[in-house]
Formats: C-alpha cells, structure tokens, sequence
C-alpha cells in the first residue's frame, strides 16, 4: 500500500513537473512606436489593431507550438523624433527588445544612430526614403519609397495609355516632413533616370494644412500637365481635389496609400467626390475576396480586430505578420536563449519570407543589406473610385527602378 | 500679367485672412493686455463648432451658424473664466504662460473630444472661382476679405468712438489704472475673449469653407502672428493693410521664387519678416508707441 502510494506521488509528480515544463513559455515584449496625438493619428486605430490581432493570432497558433509569447506594447511617440528619442531609453531598459515595431521617417530621425549602438533592429510597414537607402540598415521598410510608388502610377499610365511622350505632372508636397521633400527628390530623380516617361512641370510647396490651393492649381492646370501628385497628407489630398473642382479640371489626382481613396475618401465627405483620383502602393488592396482578405476575416472573427478593412488596417497586419515570421525563424535557427536584435538582424537580412507567410498582403519578402527597403522583385496595385467605392484597375503592378537620390 | 493679377489678387485676399485672424489677437490684447499664443487653436475650436452644428448635426445653416456663433461666445466666455479669471492685475509673465498653457491644453481638448479624424468642412460660401479676362479670384476668400474689411471698421469704431470700447482699450494700458478709473477689467477680459472666440471661428469658416478640419489645423494661428507685429497690436484697421502686404509677397513670392530655387520661400517669408519687425519697429507700424515716465 505504501508502496503504491508512493509510486502514485512519484507519478503525479511527474505529470505535474511535465505539464509545468509544457506550459513554460518564454515571453519577448516587442514594443512599437504609435501616434495617437499626431499627423497619423487619424490612421492609428486600424494600424496598432492590425498589429495586436496579428500577436494574438501569432500567440495562439505558432507562440503555442514554440513555447514563445509575443507581447506587444504600444507606445505614443506622436510620430515627432524629439519625444521617440526621449522615450525610447526607457522603452529599451524596461522591454529588452530583439525587435521594434516602427512607423516611418520620425521614428528612423529619432533612432538611426541608437539602433546599431543598442543593437535593436524596427520594422516599419510604410515606404522607405531616400536617406534610409543606405548600406548596413537597422530600421527597414516593407515598401519601397513614396516616390517608387508614385512612379508605379506614371508607368501603369505610360503603358496603359500606350504613351509616346512623357507624362507631365506637377507634384504638391510640403517641407514640414522630411519624408514629403524626399518624396519630391525621389520622383525628379526617377524623371531624370526615365525623360521619356515623366516631365515634372512644377513642384507646389504648401503647408501640411493647406488654406486654399485654387491660385496654384490654377496656375498648373494651365500648363497643360496630365497629373497632379499629392503625397502628403489627406488634408493634402482634399485640398488638391477641392481645388481642381473649382477650377473644373479633371487632371487626375495620384495619392499615396496613407492619404489615399479612403482616407481622403471620409475627409472630403464621402468617396464618391473623388472621381478621377488614383492610388498606387505596393502593398495589399483593400479590396474582398482575397487571400489577405479572408485573413483579415479571421483575425476580425478570432482574434479581436476591430478595425476596417482599410489601409491602415492592412499597414498593422502586414506589418505584424513580418515581424511574427522573422520571430518565428530567428527563434527557429538560434533558440530563445539568448536571442538578441543582432541575431533577429541576420534573419531580417539573410531569410526571405514567403509569400505563404505574408497571406497575400506582399509577395515573398528580402530584404537587404544596402538599403532600408527592397529594391527588387516588389509588385503593386493602382486603383481608383468606381461608383462610390474603391476598384483597383491593376493588381499586379510593377514597381519601377529609381536611380539612387 | 493675367497670371501676376491672379496671384496678387489672391494674395491679397488671403492676407486679409491673415488680417481676421490677427484682429483676434488685437480684440484680446486691447481688452485684456493678453498676447494668446493659442488664438490659432480657438480657430479650430470654432471650426469644430461650425463642423459640430452644420455636418455632425446636420442643421440648416440659418439656424447653424447662429448657434455655432453662441456657442462661440460661450467658449471664450468659458476659456477666460477658467485660464484668466484670476490672473487680473498679475504680471505680463503669467498671461503669457497660461497662453502656452492653453495652446497645449486646447490642442489636447480637441483631440479627446472631436477625435483625430480629417473631417470634411461645410462650404458656406460658394466654392467656385470667378474668372475675369482671364484673372481668376478665389469666391471664398473674396467674401472673406469683404468680411474682415467690415469687422475691422466695426471694431475700430467700438475701440476708439464707443464709451464701452474705450473702456476696453483703457484695461490694455493698466489692469490696475483702469481699475482705480472704475473700470470693471473682469468685464472686459470676458468680453475680449467672447469677441476673440468669434472672430476664430469666422476666420475658421473662411479658411476651411468646403475644406476639411482636424485637431492640427491651427498653423494659421501662427502665420497670422507677423501680420499682427507689422501693424502693431493695437492698431485693428492697420491689420488690413500688414495682412495685403504680407499675402501678396508671400503669393507673388509662391508663384515666382519658389519655383526657381526648388524650395518654399514664401512660407518663411512672414516669419523672417517677424524678426525684422521685432529687430527694428518691435511697436509695428501703427501700434501704440509708450512713453515711459523714467
């Protein structure tokens, strides 16, 4: 009798031992960088929703399997570089990341030279810029540069319109942003690099609240141009439509996916005013029925995401999704002991991520070391406003080549 | 020369913008000895309103911007008896820096309470421009300059020719002199903030008229502040002439400048302009020049 009570303690014992060791799970915290009293906080919701979702799916399924939990903790850095920098001593003491959630230019500003010091690697889903196209990155971009993705719109019209002559637009930017002045840099220099596709007529430097912009785009109309680019903000964006519907132009509007259809869509009072407007990015349309849509049903049906199925909603998702992907293959090639942003950096730069893993919101992902971003094998879509709603006119648009700027 | 006409035009049209807004500075500053930082986030404040009754409400706009303008007055009337309601007879220093304080407190309001969304502004004006020979003049502004030039007249009367307005203008020389006079400063600070809130929130649907608004449209506020210094604080009609001036160089300065140097001149023009009022003519052209008994 002793002896099988015994044997049962030793038993529970080591079912007990055994169910701790499976249920012991190692934690990394990966913060990121959020804007909800900013430029962007308008975009913020579906973005930082996007990301959360994608943790908690990641958590549920892989996390699980790896014994690994991702926990994300968001932070409001107000997309200024002044308070990123101020808050990110204390992110780093606290949370010990291996890796960073990032948002675009401020947070690069604010952390380019901390990032190698303190050996932490941030993923940012936006665009890339002209001065993070540089060789040893620590901060990448899952899209080319706004100006890529600008001249996306230029060779889809060059083609689609069977061009002989150069497109000639003008393109209203403002300095308030660096990312906004580097956007003009990059599509000159994609003018320079292809005279028989792009001819910029002029450059209109606004404010990033613009009061009223008839006067100029009545000066650029008559110029006879073929586009107007805005890649500011959506504030940009209503203020360039609103301007040629005054002057009863129908020169079309090119928008970026951050001031894009949507978002300028609910800033005018309502999509359907943007007739003859496009939106070029190289990223995953918004649109039902796809394969990074039906994820996006899972992860609102499962996982708690809230948001709409928008650009920021997909900007977070994608995002989330890299960064679980590359997680999943650094812990898979070095273990969880002692992973450290510069073992996750050799992973960002040497593993390609599939497309399987992406859930078609890009296509197979490699980054590099010579620049922030992708320079090749990267696709788009351009879409405009079709009875009120979003359509995209092609999904599979390649993007472009620029000369280094 | 149709091109130049239009530019000038128009410049001078949004100069006189410019001129609205200063003219919120000078109501408060006259009434109040109060320089406020912040009058660019009473602009949207009054935006919002304008947005809260005539898109969120969907009111008509007879019965839209009256109550947009009440609500107004009641805003400023809130705003002074919260921030400035015991700062009577205190040193410039502290009006100053609850101005800071409700610049950065405004700016958080709005976003809390109106959220961060760019949404669409009314068009209360009709939004197409009128083409001449060629010359194209923007309607909204035009109407906005014909606005300021009234509003300006009509507060110059009441600060210099009213018993009531001179009474205002006597707080602005000495909270404590205008007190020992018999003159309520109470009063009138609520009442250069009623006024003050007003005029934001005119100057807000002339901005924005079928524009949009958010929480971070308030850059005018400060575009407007060198405007106020050429003129000099006190001098309400001079806003007229600074805000011409300074719209049609920084227009002409848009159109012709920036292209050649690849750059946005015209948008520092007004602040360079600042610094060389402040160097030179710190009272602006037709301020009040003090003398002081040594």
């Amino acid at each position: 009798m002793k002896m099988n009570q015994l044997l049962l303690a030793a038993g529970l014992s080591a079912v007990l031992m055994g169910g701790t060791a499976a249920l012991a799970e190692t934690e990394f915290v990966t913060p990121g960088w959020a804007d909800y009293s900013g430029p962007y906080a308008d975009i913020m919701p579906g973005w930082e929703g996007g990301r959360v979702a994608v943790i908690e799916w990641w958590n549920a399924n892989k996390g699980k399997e790896l014994g690994v939990k991702l926990t994300y903790k968001g932070v409001d850095g107000r997309y200024d570089p002044a308070q990123v920098a101020s808050l990110w001593p204390g992110v780093l003491s606290e949370f010990k990341p291996v890796l960073l959630f990032g948002m675009g230019g401020a947070d690069y500003a604010a952390m380019n030279t901390r990032l190698p010091e303190d050996k932490v690697p941030m993923i940012s889903p936006t665009g890339g810029y002209g001065f993070t196209w540089a060789p040893n990155p620590w901060s990448f971009n899952l899209r080319p540069t706004l100006a890529h993705e600008a001249a996306m719109y230029v060779d889809w019209r060059h083609k689609s319109e069977a061009m002989t002559r150069p497109l000639r637009v003008v393109v209203v930017a403002s300095e308030a942003a660096p990312a906004w002045v580097d956007t003009v840099n990059g599509i000159k220099s994609f003018a320079v690099g292809n005279p028989d596709k792009l001819d910029i007529v002029d450059v209109i430097w606004t404010t990033p609240q613009p009061t009223d912009l008839t006067t100029d785009i009545f000066a650029a109309v008559s110029k006879q141009i073929d586009a107007v680019i805005v890649m500011t903000n959506s504030a940009g964006s209503v203020a360039v439509k609103r301007a040629l519907d005054n002057v009863g132009s129908d020169v079309p509007l090119v928008l970026g996916a951050h001031n894009g259809l949507t978002a300028a869509g609910a800033a005018i009072g309502g999509m359907e005013k943007l007739t003859n407007t496009f939106e070029c990015a190289a990223m995953a349309a918004p649109v039902s029925g796809s394969e990074a849509a039906a994820f996006y049903d899972e992860l609102h049906g499962s996982y708690g995401l809230e948001t709409a199925w928008d650009n920021s909603t997909i900007l977070g998702v994608s995002q989330g999704l890299f960064i679980a992907a590359i997680m999943e293959e650094a812990i898979s090639q070095h273990g969880v002991d002692g992973l450290s942003g510069e073992k996750v950096r050799e992973v960002i730069i040497n593993h390609t991520v599939p497309a399987a893993a992406m859930h078609g919101l890009t296509g197979d992902m490699k980054m590099n070391n010579e620049s922030s971003f992708p320079l090749s094998g990267l696709i788009g879509y351009c879409a405009t406003v079709k009875d009120g709603a979003f359509a995209v006119l092609d999904g599979a648009v390649p993007v472009p080549d620029i000369p280094k700027w | 020369m149709t091109l130049f006409l239009t530019f000038a035009i128009n410049g001078a049209l949004q100069g006189l913008l410019y001129a609205l807004v200063a003219i919120g500075f000078s109501v408060i500053y006259r009434a109040s000895k109060v320089f406020n930082i912040a009058q660019g986030e009473l602009l949207v404040l009054g935006g919002f309103l304008v947005w809260l009754t005539l898109m969120e409400w969907a009111l008509p706009l007879y019965l839209g911007l009256p109550l947009s303008l009440a609500l107004a007055v009641a805003s400023g009337w809130l705003i002074e008896r919260i921030f400035f309601k015991r700062l009577v007879g205190e040193q410039i220093f502290a009006m100053v820096m609850m101005s800071i304080a409700l610049l950065i407190f405004m700016r958080g309001f709005m976003l809390v309470v109106f959220g961060p969304d760019v949404r669409a502004f009314p068009a209360i004006f009709p939004a197409k421009p009128i083409i001449f020979q060629g010359v194209m003049v923007i309607q909204p502004l035009l109407f906005g300059g014909i606005l300021t030039v009234l509003i300006a007249f009509g507060l110059s009367y009441f600060f210099n020719r009213t018993r009531a307005g001179l009474g205002l203008t006597a707080v602005a020389e000495d909270h404590r002199t205008a007190m020992d006079l018999g003159i309520s400063v109470r009063r009138a600070s609520q009442i250069a903030w009623m006024l003050g809130m007003v005029l934001a929130m005119f100057g807000a649907v002339v901005s924005m008229n079928g524009n949009s608004i958010n929480f971070l449209a308030s850059g005018i506020g400060f575009i407007a502040i060198p405007v106020a210094l050429l003129a000099g604080l006190e001098a309400i009609t001079g806003m007229l002439l600074a805000g011409v001036l300074i719209g049609v160089v920084e227009r002409l300065t848009a159109g012709y400048i920036d292209p050649l140097i690849g750059a946005n001149f015209a948008s520092i023009f007004p602040l360079l302009l600042m610094l060389l009022i402040l160097t030179f003519r710190p009272s602006g052209f037709f301020g009040w020049k003090t003398i002081e008994r040594i």
